[in-house]
């Protein structure tokens, strides 16, 4: 089986960091974006497995809204989400609930930080094998 | 006395007043019964006595001489005279009649119901005859010693009461007018004296509604010297410019001192601002009533002042509180994430003094994950943003497992095991996130505050229309008298505190705000120094339709 590629976009260089860490120890090819523009350009040429995205980054709901558009590309649209937020949904400013969302972003997860290590695998594992 | 009490003070006065009348004039008419009526039949009966003894001097002559028609001829002009007599009749010695003025056949009866004893010479009794009721004196007619005949007299009765009858009706008719215009009088009275109670007691009302400047009962009340022009002029803190004690909060009253702004003390002791106007105790309880109005006018807009002030000031606080724990969040989860993934040993394994220490680090780091999450919790109650969506959940497998799986570290680390029968079966509409705070919250407590290595246990009760949550543990439990002190905002008691972390203060109060806004109820048992049970009660539904 052929290693797995993991984009995570976030505009926090720690989290980015451990989270890498974390996902490089399993044995996962990981790339990582500190923002959307770049995150879109990484995910366009590299096609990864499986993307890692912040909900809260230079706009309130960026992370939902990049999600959102990048359903609307073919190109992309396969590729499952892992939305990651330091706020709990109750508060994130954003009109739907990720209850009600799920109904479109079908294989997506949406994890509250601290993101614990085991969790994390746990999901990423179910996303990865949900894709294939 | 109830039914007296509960009548209006008009009322009272006009029933008070009332009584007092109808006593005097039951004692007039007492009297008037037991001493002037009797007085005057008394009156009236000695005519009759008179009357027979006139009879009974000129009828001795004609007695003795046996001159019946002479006897006959006085006794009849007597009776024509005097037209309240009823009959006259003369008896001889041996009680025959030997003359009367009868019409009629004489009532032979009559003779023997007064008949006059021979130790007296005079007798009255009330006799019936068949001309009517008459006061029958007998008087006897001596020749010498001896009694030749008897005079019988009857006064009519009727000719009493020709004379007590009229006066009756006048002393009647006169207690009517007296009372008519007592009733009048009493309730004119009244009215001067409750009227402006009723108006002070309608202007408190307007009051106890936060009326306080536009009611027109005021207008109406007194002439109250907000109304008609303060008597500023006369303050000598306000001539120089001081504030003057209607717009202080310690007043100096009479004889108190204000301070001018040349540092001069001002005496109050001539206060004519404050000063009564003329009236009745009433009208001066109005007044004084308008002043204290002011004052409170005066103090609740200060106090709405103050209450905006200290909303404003909460809401920056909370703002900042906000701001500064979402600072805080982002590097606390990232290194409760790189703690955690080194105890896992995800980058190598560790020695066990490493490994302490690591795991120190991580409860510590958990715990102040759980404080910045009631401080987020806090600050967005307080602003009110706390979102409320309600769907359709199974509380065990969406909040119970999630939670006890988020706090397995902490659970561990005390030891506690967790029996939990809450299952797939408990379906209910309530926001998940937010349960999941309260359960976070109440197995946090458990275990924070329970004895270590005990039992944290997890039920859920169908109760009909609602369910019935319990997190019970074993532990030093509360003291019951500060079981409600719980839920308060920032409160720790001290004897749940020994031993254990510190915490915000908040858990609690998170909960209940939580538990209320799903229209439920939360509260504490428990027995000191054995366990404590947090109950909580959340109805099925949110009132809405869920067959969508």
């Amino acid at each position: 089986m052929s290693q797995k590629k993991i984009l995570i976009v976030d505009d926090d260089p720690s989290f980015l960091e451990i989270c890498s860490a974390i996902l490089i120890e399993y044995g996962y090819w990981v790339d990582t974006a500190t923002n959307t523009a770049e995150g879109l350009e990484k995910l366009v040429s590299r096609r990864p497995d499986l993307l890692i995205l912040d909900v809260m980054m230079a706009a309130m709901d960026e992370g939902i809204a990049f999600a959102t558009s990048l359903k609307k590309r073919e190109d992309v649209r396969r590729i499952p989400i892992m939305i990651v937020s330091a706020r709990p949904d109750t508060e994130k400013g954003y009109k739907r609930t990720i209850d009600q969302d799920m109904d479109w972003l079908a294989a997506d997860i949406f994890m509250e930080k601290p993101v614990m290590p085991q969790d994390l695998l746990h999901n990423v594992r179910l996303l990865l094998e949900k894709a294939y | 006395m109830r039914w007296f009490r509960n009548l209006s003070v008009r009322q009272k006065i006009a029933a008070s007043t009332l009584v007092v009348i109808v006593f005097i004039t039951a004692v007039s008419w007492l009297s008037v019964q037991w001493i002037v009526f009797p007085n005057l039949t008394r009156e009236i009966k000695s005519r009759g006595t008179s009357i027979s003894q006139s009879v009974a001097a000129r009828a001795q002559r004609y007695l003795t001489a046996n001159d019946h028609p002479n006897l006959l001829d006085l006794i009849f002009t007597e009776r024509w005279m005097e037209p309240n007599l009823l009959y006259i009749f003369v008896l001889d010695a041996s009680d025959q009649v030997v003359a009367h003025t009868f019409l009629q056949p004489f009532p032979d009866a009559l003779i023997g119901v007064n008949i006059l004893p021979a130790d007296q010479s005079r007798h009255t009794k009330l006799v019936k005859t068949s001309i009517g009721s008459a006061y029958d004196t007998a008087l006897g007619v001596y020749e010498g010693i001896h009694r030749i005949g008897t005079i019988r007299v009857g006064l009519s009765e009727a000719s009493i009461d020709r004379v007590v009858n009229p006066l009756i009706q006048i002393l009647v008719s006169l207690l009517a007018i007296v009372i008519t215009i007592a009733v009048f009088l009493t309730n004119w009275f009244s009215r001067q004296i409750t009227g402006p109670i009723t108006q002070l007691s309608n202007l408190a009302g307007d009051v106890s509604r936060g009326n306080f400047g536009e009611s027109s009962n005021l207008r109406a009340l007194v002439k109250c010297w907000k109304r008609e022009g303060w008597k500023l002029s006369v303050c000598p803190a306000y001539e120089q410019g001081a504030p003057p004690c209607w717009l202080r909060e310690d007043v100096p009253g009479q004889g108190g001192e204000l301070e001018s702004p040349e540092g001069r003390p001002l005496k109050c002791m001539e206060c004519k601002v404050y000063q009564t106007e003329a009236g009745d105790e009433i009208a001066q309880l109005g007044d004084a009533f308008c002043h204290m109005l002011f004052k409170l006018d005066l103090y609740q807009r200060e106090l709405r002042q103050t209450n905006e002030d200290l909303r404003k000031l909460n809401r920056s606080y909370m703002e900042m509180l906000s701001f500064v724990t979402h600072e805080l969040k982002t590097p606390i989860a990232n290194s409760t994430m790189s703690a955690h993934s080194l105890l896992q040993r995800i980058f190598g394994p560790l020695t066990p003094a490493q490994e302490r220490m690591v795991g120190l680090i991580c409860r510590n780091l958990d715990q102040s994950m759980a404080m910045i999450r009631n401080y987020l919790d806090l600050s967005r109650i307080e602003k009110d943003e706390l979102g409320f969506t309600p769907l359709m959940l199974r509380l065990g497998p969406e909040v119970v497992e999630p939670v006890l799986a988020e706090l397995s570290t902490l659970l561990s680390a005390h030891g506690m095991r967790v029996e939990s029968t809450v299952g797939d079966d408990i379906v209910l509409e309530a926001d998940s996130e937010l349960i999941r705070v309260v359960y976070r919250n109440l197995v946090g407590n458990g275990c924070k505050y329970g004895r270590a290595g005990g039992r944290i246990r997890l039920r859920a009760i169908d109760g009909g229309d609602r369910y019935r949550f319990e997190v019970w543990n074993e532990g030093q439990g509360v003291a019951q008298e500060q079981m409600d002190r719980l839920f308060q905002k920032f409160s720790r008691i001290p004897e749940a505190q020994k031993g254990a972390s510190k915490g915000t203060g908040l858990g609690l109060f998170i909960c209940r705000t939580i538990v209320n806004r799903h229209g439920g109820k939360i509260w504490a048992e428990g027995q000191e120094g054995e366990w404590m049970n947090f109950i909580f009660e959340l109805p099925k539904s949110q009132g809405r339709s869920l067959v969508s």
